[in-house]
């Protein structure tokens, strides 16, 4: 028989898991400071490649770059899914040459100061030279030792065992040398969908752990059973792994051969002509499987989610919001949020993202599903969805440039311009890898590019009535500041960060307190010269120290969950034409900006800013961005700031001139020329235009609308 | 804790009566004074107001009479006016009545407290150290226009009306 899924089914599917599923809150109390252990803001990056897929790295020269050369404080390395012929595992041959680095200046005085050095000393190798992690499999255990379906010569590997026999191990024991916490995660081909960043933590032992037992045969698991472009049959060989899940209706659609949701004419369990949405349906036994194996231990975070286009139920592209939604209410703890900040910030096109990605592309190097306001995010969050905002690096190679250089035409080093902070609550004990999932799931964090700002402390208090209104803004403009200094939070009863809400009467006025350090001296790029986009508006600003221009205060309404039965509003049809001017809350809107006029100053770069909001009446969240470039910046911001296509400045037709020239006589020679003219692109167009993103801080009011994703 | 719907209906109800029923007060407004309190009289001041701000998580502390008298008749600070510390206290005792989930909001007590610089009508500058001690103990500065009378030193606020 042919099964069918139409969107209706699918629909009534979620509706009888979300009848089961308890909508589990996520976030801890805003108003019991007592209850919340001390914590602080740690940078990491779950979401970058080796050559066990399509990286150009060893796992150990790619670790080294994250946690030594830029300093993360942890890091999971996340190949995609399927099969690949490379052995990752062994290191860049140290006597093979290496590119040499231009010879770049560094910074002599910002935070980056002893590091790194003017290049990247470090082994390294072409690509191309079958050597080091270049070497296969086959030529290095054996053809025997690899197992499961392949008939490829040489025979890949599949990355369940990768994952389960090989990688592992070398993960665990390069975090303990580093002294953090590093662990295999897994960019997931989603079948019906393109790329999420998954991991299953439950077994491995990183760092501070010294288990000799610890392993990833859960997250091995995962893989053979969910990720579309594992096509084995072979149950994980002598694993014999079944991936049914305990009481799914949906284990009817296995097959007994592989033990997995892989017809015989459709191995990869994925959305085809034959199969309408079988994929999105197999993408939610994967949540379901985690909930069960592993659910606090666990997450699934879409990636580059516009890249692929609108979803479609007979292929694998993207993500529509009922998706989003759907993934939500089957596990939220597990899918709780979303990289619509892409890697791949050097790269031509930007983010790596075509005409063709929903949007057209990029805006100010951010999807248009968080970078428009009111769009699918500010949709997710009117319903009082635990739904946050994250970035990755995606880092797969330095484009045409060797590892070790500081130019790149393609990606950033993990750490090197973009850092998700998280906040994490360790007290006294070491950094895990269970905490800072706790901190992830939490949704109290944010995201800077290009060391746009390094700390922040984002609150929404209560006013106490019988305080007068300075001294509560004073009181709590210090507690922000004090916060910031200590790159810790806000612990006062009656405050909620991010990640939280707080449950106010109607008529309770809100201070809405933001303090944040923009670091001075200079960040991580190589470029002295003038920032090419604000030099069009007579702004002379080495490229390498950035200054915060404003922030802006977003807020918007919630209204509460949209039901499943309610599939005009649950998945409203969409073509790639309604974007970028697709509306999802239409009460968002820019509440306040901040700038050098309206906060306070100080010299270290601390700026601290204060929105009151009189007499609260509905149920509303708050959520900040802030950015480098002005209001009306040409190609680069519009009148109200915000960002605009990417491709304005650097069109996806590559022999087409640019939009901003890059004048500049140290402007590198990568950059796109034109009838001999250079235009501003790749890796200089990022670090041009830097933005930063807070996850929002939910007010919900008494008789208004719950705001049930967040405890 | 989930509120009922009805719960919520009365919440919102009892609300709006007891704002339309809010008026104007009879306290006097003391005679003005060039005079500055004593330390006793700032000390007096300084004790209740404390105790009463302390007390604001409770129902008791929200409708206790004796913590509005803190408050001069003219008191406006930041457009924030003594009517309005009136109904928000009233408010926020019918909330905490009915919502056991409802957030608390920042307390602060105050210390060092001097009051100064009293004009002929009294009203004179309260300097003090604030401070917030619920986990991470926070402390600044504050200043704010207080009005002596009649030997009572009240909040007088900075007049301002936003």
């Amino acid at each position: 028989m042919k099964p069918q899924f139409k969107m209706r089914e699918v629909a009534l599917a979620i509706a009888a898991i979300t009848s089961v599923v308890t909508l589990a809150p996520t976030a801890s109390a805003a108003d019991k400071a007592a209850t919340k252990a001390a914590g602080t803001y740690v940078t990491g990056d779950f979401h970058n490649h080796s050559t066990c897929s399509d990286g150009s790295l060893s796992l150990k020269k790619l670790v080294d770059k994250s946690v030594n050369t830029w300093k993360l404080d942890w890091f999971v390395q996340a190949d995609h899914g399927g099969r690949s012929a490379r052995n990752c595992t062994l290191a860049e041959d140290p006597f093979e040459p290496v590119a040499p680095g231009l010879g770049l200046t560094n910074s002599a005085n910002g935070p980056w100061q002893a590091s790194p050095p003017v290049t990247y000393a470090g082994a390294g190798q072409p690509a191309s030279a079958l050597k080091g992690p270049n070497q296969t499999w086959e030529s290095t255990i054996g053809l025997a030792a690899i197992k499961g379906d392949g008939t490829a010569t040489p025979k890949q590997m599949w990355r369940w065992q990768e994952i389960k026999e090989y990688q592992y191990k070398v993960i665990e024991t390069l975090g303990r040398d580093a002294k953090k916490p590093v662990w295999i995660g897994l960019e997931q081909n989603n079948p019906g969908h393109e790329h999420t960043s998954t991991a299953v933590l439950k077994g491995q032992a990183p760092w501070p752990s010294t288990a000799t037992t610890g392993n990833a045969n859960l997250q091995a698991q995962y893989e053979y059973c969910f990720d579309r472009s594992d096509t084995d049959t072979s149950r994980g060989a002598e694993n014999l792994w079944d991936c049914s899940v305990t009481g799914s209706s949906n284990n009817t659609l296995i097959n007994p051969l592989s033990a997995k949701i892989a017809p015989t004419d459709n191995l990869s369990g994925t959305n085809t002509a034959k199969y309408p949405n079988m994929g999105h349906i197999k993408t939610l036994e994967g949540l379901k499987w985690m909930n069960e194996k592993a659910p606090t231990t666990s997450y699934f975070v879409p990636a580059h989610l516009e890249r692929a286009g609108i979803y479609n139920p007979t292929g694998n592209n993207g993500f529509n919001i009922e998706h989003l939604r759907n993934f939500n209410n089957v596990a939220p703890k597990i899918a709780f949020g979303f990289e619509s900040m892409p890697g791949h910030g050097a790269e031509s096109p930007r983010g790596s993202y075509t005409t063709g990605a929903v949007g057209g592309g990029t805006f100010g190097g951010t999807g248009v599903y968080a970078a428009k306001i009111g769009g699918l995010w500010d949709g997710l969050l009117g319903e009082g969805r635990n739904w946050w905002f994250f970035a990755s690096s995606d880092y797969h190679s330095r484009g045409t440039f060797g590892p070790d250089q500081r130019e790149t035409d393609n990606d950033f080093y993990p750490g090197e311009y973009t850092n998700d902070y998280v906040m994490v609550r360790k007290g006294t004990g070491n950094l895990t890898a269970e905490g800072i999932i706790d901190g992830l799931r939490s949704g109290n964090s944010y995201v800077a590019n290009g060391q746009l700002i390094d700390r922040l402390a984002f609150v929404v208090c209560a006013s106490n009535p019988g305080l007068p209104r300075n001294a509560n803004k004073a009181l709590i403009e210090k507690a922000a500041a004090n916060a910031v200094a200590g790159n810790g939070e806000v612990r006062i009863d009656g405050c909620a960060t991010m990640g939280e809400k707080l449950i106010v009467r109607p008529g309770t006025d809100l201070f809405v307190t933001v303090s944040l350090r923009d670091p001075q001296g200079t960040n991580a790029s190589p470029y002295s010269f003038p920032n090419p986009s604000l030099k069009q508006v007579n702004i002379v600003q080495p490229l390498n120290a950035p200054v915060l221009d404003h922030v802006d205060l977003i807020g918007g309404n919630v209204t509460g969950y949209v039901d499943p039965s309610d599939q005009g509003a649950y998945a409203p049809p969409v073509t790639a034409a309604d974007y970028p001017a697709k509306i999802f809350n239409s009460s968002t809107k820019i509440q306040k900006t901040f700038n050098s006029t309206n906060w306070t100053a100080s010299a270290d770069g601390v700026r601290t800013m204060t929105f009151r909001v009189p007499a609260v009446k509905a149920s509303q969240y708050f959520r900040l961005r802030g950015t480098n470039i002005p209001a009306s910046v040409p190609f680069e911001t519009d009148a109200e700031g915000n960002p605009l296509n990417d491709f304005l400045v650097a069109p996806n037709d590559q022999t087409l001139p640019g939009a901003i020239p890059c004048g500049d006589a140290a402007c590198p020679a990568h950059m796109r020329t034109v009838a001999g003219v250079k235009y501003s692109s790749s890796d200089v167009v990022a670090w041009a235009d830097l933005w930063f993103y807070s996850n929002p801080v939910y007010v919900e009011v008494l008789g208004s609308s719950k705001v049930a994703g967040v405890k | 804790m989930k509120i009922s719907k009805t719960a919520q209906l009365t919440l919102a109800a009892g609300l709006l009566s007891l704002l339309s029923a809010c008026g104007g007060d009879s306290v006097t407004t003391p005679t003005a004074s060039s005079a500055a309190p004593t330390a006793e009289q700032v000390a007096a001041f300084t004790s209740s107001y404390n105790g009463g701000v302390a007390a604001l998580k409770s129902f008791s502390g929200l409708t206790s009479s004796g913590f509005v008298d803190l408050f001069d008749d003219a008191f406006l600070d930041a457009g924030y006016t003594k009517q309005a510390l009136k109904d928000n206290l009233t408010q926020e005792s019918f909330a905490v009545a009915v919502a056991a989930d409802l957030s608390s909001f920042p307390v602060a007590a105050l210390s060092g407290v001097t009051v100064a610089g009293c004009d002929a009508n009294g009203v004179c500058t309260l300097t003090a150290t604030v401070t917030n001690a619920d986990v991470d103990t926070t402390t600044t500065t504050y200043t704010i226009p207080v009005k002596f009378s009649s030997g009572k030193v009240r909040l007088y606020g900075d007049q301002k009306s936003a």
